[in-house]
């Protein structure tokens, strides 16, 4: 019981943590792309004494100095769901990633229809934030959150197609399920590279990053559904941000290549060379991304959805056939 | 029309009785003619109809002979530096003259100013409405009420303050979805008073005040001011001075193509090409501090001259920076180019026709983008832009949306580095004076000047009466005829290109906002903008 407790506080916590970590390492990649330095150290003067003033820090630092902040809500706004949208698209973005194996350590990662719960819930994150950003009332917030919708859409396919390209492959509903069938055989980015290409495409639509990054466009609609959000709400959504960074990142990682497990995890030893490898190959997933950030510029929403429709849609549906046939030849049951 | 003596001729006949060549200028090719104010426009008329364009209408108070209202013309399509200068006496409280803005819609922004200005009144003006005070101000003018907006659209404020804007300036787009069905655009949020200014001063320190007018492009200013000056004094430029006016003015506007692009590449989200491009301006800022040193106003302008040499080990520096900045740009150049985001996101996307180019009086890199070939380097040839001194190229591209307007601006750093590269050589051999030792004191006289600035044709004219204040200065900006083209560019695109189809135009506010006396109750026009503002999220969520 005690070990469940731990486990309950300790995986949001460490997601939020490498969450931090990872948006750190994409502000800081695409400073360095563009010959910048990347983050310089900013931050409320009380945080210093008990933070350090380490620079890693620095997206930490954005989320509790805005815990300091007033938050303001709008006279127009629907107060009730302005506010609870927010809050509720962050409990869903820590119940998802309870959902992830972190290199063995996990809560619901071996449950035989994972897969399918967090495809629900990580709908659902994006969900609330479209909604906020309608409840709002500011024509900023409500052209943001329909261009979200619309690319929900188009992205939503996309990401579902891969996640089951690499449970048919691997014959598994569960997260941990295909995790051992990768121990077992390859790791399924060998298998299907498709389907990897296709979920790394539509990481960087959820997560608002180019060429995708539509929704939040500054120079068009300021910010897009966070326009009225400040404060605390606004804290509470970076966080929920962070969260479903790394849990993006851990999904593919899972998915993919095989969540860091090059060991079984017979021993504590084991377990920590996994663990390791994990955030490795996390972070090196999020290279990638921040790579992608840096050298794209932003589709518009009509470009985003047909380039989408002509091209990801097919390779999605490509990659689904891809896995079947690698199913048969590997003759998984 | 043969020359411009036909023209002349013509207009002769058409204005007959009220005809009267009253000057000549610039070598006898800008023509100053006097006629009646009920003549203007039947003169407009003809001008129009032999492919002539408006440069500019401006009004000044001449005290006894009642207010003089100016007609430029260009004629340079007939002669190298070809202008007619018409203009007419109006008297009476209020002033009232015809308006030619309901002929071409060149002279509705100018028409509207002047209006501010001097308080005349247009006759059969299409849009009478405030262009720097706000649309409620108390109206000698009958304001027109503008509600175009339907129920069903939502009504979408860029500006005053926007992100894709780092100036004053609003754009009030009448969206419905994604698509922008018309849009209004006010200008005028932070004036400054500047052509007021130069009125009370010296012509000398009238050259850093105007200087000051666009951090951006400070020399064009600087540089069409004291053009104008010296063709008043009628006085001569060493040849070493205007090999360093043209060096300086090309350095300023690679530098400011540079930061246009870098901007563009932010409004369509590509940071890194603002990143890059700003790296790549760097070097230029650092040789106009190592020429002038300043890096932002170079101040090196003076009547008669510049006020700074160039030694040869600066010509030597500058050159090899100029190589390096022609090597990385070629680079980043290629990529832009072939980008495929950066193309889908500029190609075709707020398209003017030529017609329209011609019909709103677009000047410079946006006018040059849509297919017309108008440079003031090569229609008005000033300091050493003639054949004889520098050879080089007008860049024109035909397709007239954004990306043709981007490649414009990229050619145009080349093109200006070959300049700047030609005058470094020449600088190298040829030696003598910086500035002419002829001065004299001012005559009466007035006189036209035109100068290519990074965004278009920037006009400067002005009146001495022979003290050395000038009696009056009239500006007009690139600026202030490209934004106004927008309304054609905005007509029926989509929102998401919004801001870089305003941004293509590379809309300088503050040199559109350069004019009216502040008044210590302009607080008002924030109160205005500041419950459109209010209401609008009301209409939007509603509606």
């Amino acid at each position: 019981m005690g070990m469940l407790l731990f486990t309950i506080i300790a995986i949001p916590v460490l997601c939020f943590i490498l969450g931090v970590l990872f948006n750190y390492e994409i502000r800081k990649i695409y400073a360095r792309s563009q010959y910048r330095l990347g983050p310089l150290l900013s931050m409320h003067s009380e945080l210093r004494d008990f933070l350090g003033s380490s620079r890693i820090l620095q997206p930490l630092y954005d989320v509790l100095k805005l815990m300091f902040k007033e938050t303001i809500i709008p006279r127009s706004a629907r107060k009730s769901l302005f506010i609870s949208s927010p809050i509720i698209s962050l409990i869903l973005a820590v119940l998802s990633s309870y959902f992830i194996s972190y290199g063995g350590l996990s809560l619901f990662a071996d449950n035989p229809l994972s897969i399918i719960f967090i495809t629900y819930i990580l709908i659902g994150v994006s969900l609330f934030w479209v909604l906020g950003g309608l409840a709002s009332s500011s024509p900023w917030s409500v052209i943001g959150s329909r261009r979200e919708a619309e690319l929900m859409l188009v992205i939503e396919v996309s990401l579902l197609s891969s996640i089951f390209s690499s449970a048919i492959i691997s014959n598994s509903l569960s997260i941990g399920g295909i995790m051992s069938f990768q121990l077992k055989y390859y790791p399924i980015i060998l298998l299907n590279p498709f389907a990897a290409l296709v979920f790394i495409i539509s990481v960087l639509g959820k997560l608002h990053f180019n060429p995708f990054e539509i929704s939040e466009a500054d120079v068009e609609i300021v910010s897009g559904p966070y326009t009225e959000y400040s404060g605390k709400l606004l804290a509470v959504i970076l966080s929920s941000k962070y969260i479903l960074t790394s849990v993006l990142t851990g999904l593919f990682v899972n998915l993919f290549i095989s969540g860091g497990l090059i060991l079984p995890p017979s021993n504590p030893y084991n377990q920590l060379i996994n663990f390791i490898v994990f955030i490795l190959e996390c972070f090196i997933v999020t290279f990638i991304v921040s790579i992608v950030h840096s050298i794209a510029p932003r589709f518009r929403i009509d470009q985003a959805i047909s380039w989408s429709i002509k091209y990801l849609w097919p390779l999605s549906a490509f990659s689904i056939i891809f896995s079947i046939i690698i199913r048969s030849i590997l003759g998984v049951t | 029309m043969e020359s411009l003596n036909d023209v002349l001729n013509e207009l002769g006949n058409i204005l007959k009785p009220d005809f009267e060549i009253t000057g000549y200028g610039c070598g006898g090719k800008h023509v100053r003619v006097k006629t009646s104010p009920y003549k203007l426009l039947d003169a407009a008329k003809y001008m129009l109809s032999i492919g002539s364009r408006i440069v500019h209408v401006t009004a000044s108070d001449m005290g006894f002979d009642g207010i003089r209202l100016m007609h430029i013309y260009s004629l340079e399509h007939i002669d190298k530096h070809a202008h007619l200068i018409l203009y007419a006496y109006g008297n009476g409280e209020p002033v009232k003259f015809p308006s030619v803005a309901q002929l071409t819609y060149q002279a509705n922004w100018a028409e509207r100013e002047t209006m501010e200005l001097l308080g005349i009144e247009f006759d059969g003006h299409p849009d009478p409405r405030h262009i720097f005070l706000p649309f409620e101000w108390p109206n000698p003018v009958e304001s027109s009420s503008e509600s175009k907006a339907d129920v069903k659209q939502v009504t979408l404020p860029i500006g005053p303050y926007h992100p894709a804007m780092l100036e004053g300036g609003f754009f009030k787009l009448f969206v419905d979805g994604e698509d922008v069905i018309d849009v209004d655009i006010k200008v005028g949020l932070n004036h400054r008073g500047i052509m007021k200014l130069a009125e009370s001063r010296t012509f000398w320190r009238d050259i850093f005040l105007v200087g000051r007018i666009c951090g951006i492009c400070s020399v064009p200013h600087q540089l069409a001011f004291v053009n104008a000056v010296e063709r008043i004094l009628e006085i001569n430029v060493p040849e070493r001075a205007e090999y360093i006016r043209v060096l300086m003015a090309e350095l300023n506007r690679i530098h400011s193509h540079l930061l246009w692009l870098g901007v563009a590449g932010d409004l369509i989200g590509f940071k890194t090409l603002l990143m890059w491009a700003w790296k790549i301006r760097e070097p230029i800022q650092d040789c106009i501090e190592l020429l002038s040193g300043n890096r932002v106003h170079a101040d090196s302008m003076s009547i008669g001259g510049v006020r700074f040499d160039a030694t040869k080990e600066q010509l030597n520096k500058v050159e090899i920076r100029l190589l390096e900045v022609k090597r990385d740009f070629k680079k980043l150049a290629e990529d832009i180019a072939s980008h495929s985001i950066v193309r889908r996101r500029t190609e075709g996307v707020g398209v003017m026709s030529l017609n329209n180019a011609r019909e709103a009086g677009a000047v410079g890199p946006t006018a040059r983008a849509s297919g017309w070939k108008i440079d003031v380097r090569r229609d008005s040839p000033y300091s050493f832009y003639d054949e004889g001194h520098i050879t080089w190229d007008v860049v024109v591209e035909e397709a007239g949306d954004v990306l043709s307007r981007v490649m414009v601006r990229v050619k145009e750093i080349f093109t200006s580095i070959d300049i700047c590269l030609q005058c470094i050589d020449k600088l190298k051999s040829v030696g003598g004076p910086i500035a002419t030792s002829e001065l004299k004191s001012f005559p009466e006289g007035e006189a036209l000047s035109k100068v290519e600035a990074p965004r278009g044709e920037l006009v400067y004219y002005i009146i001495s009466n022979g003290i050395d204040i000038p009696h009056t200065v009239r500006i007009r900006t690139p600026s202030y005829r490209n934004i106004a083209a927008l309304k054609f560019m905005l007509r029926g695109c989509r929102l998401a290109d919004a801001p870089i189809i305003i941004g293509s135009v590379d809309p300088c506010f503050s040199c559109t906002d350069r004019v009216m006396i502040v008044d210590s109750k302009s607080g008002k026009q924030w109160t205005l903008s500041g419950d459109e503002f209010k209401n609008l999220p009301f209409k939007g969520w509603r509606g």
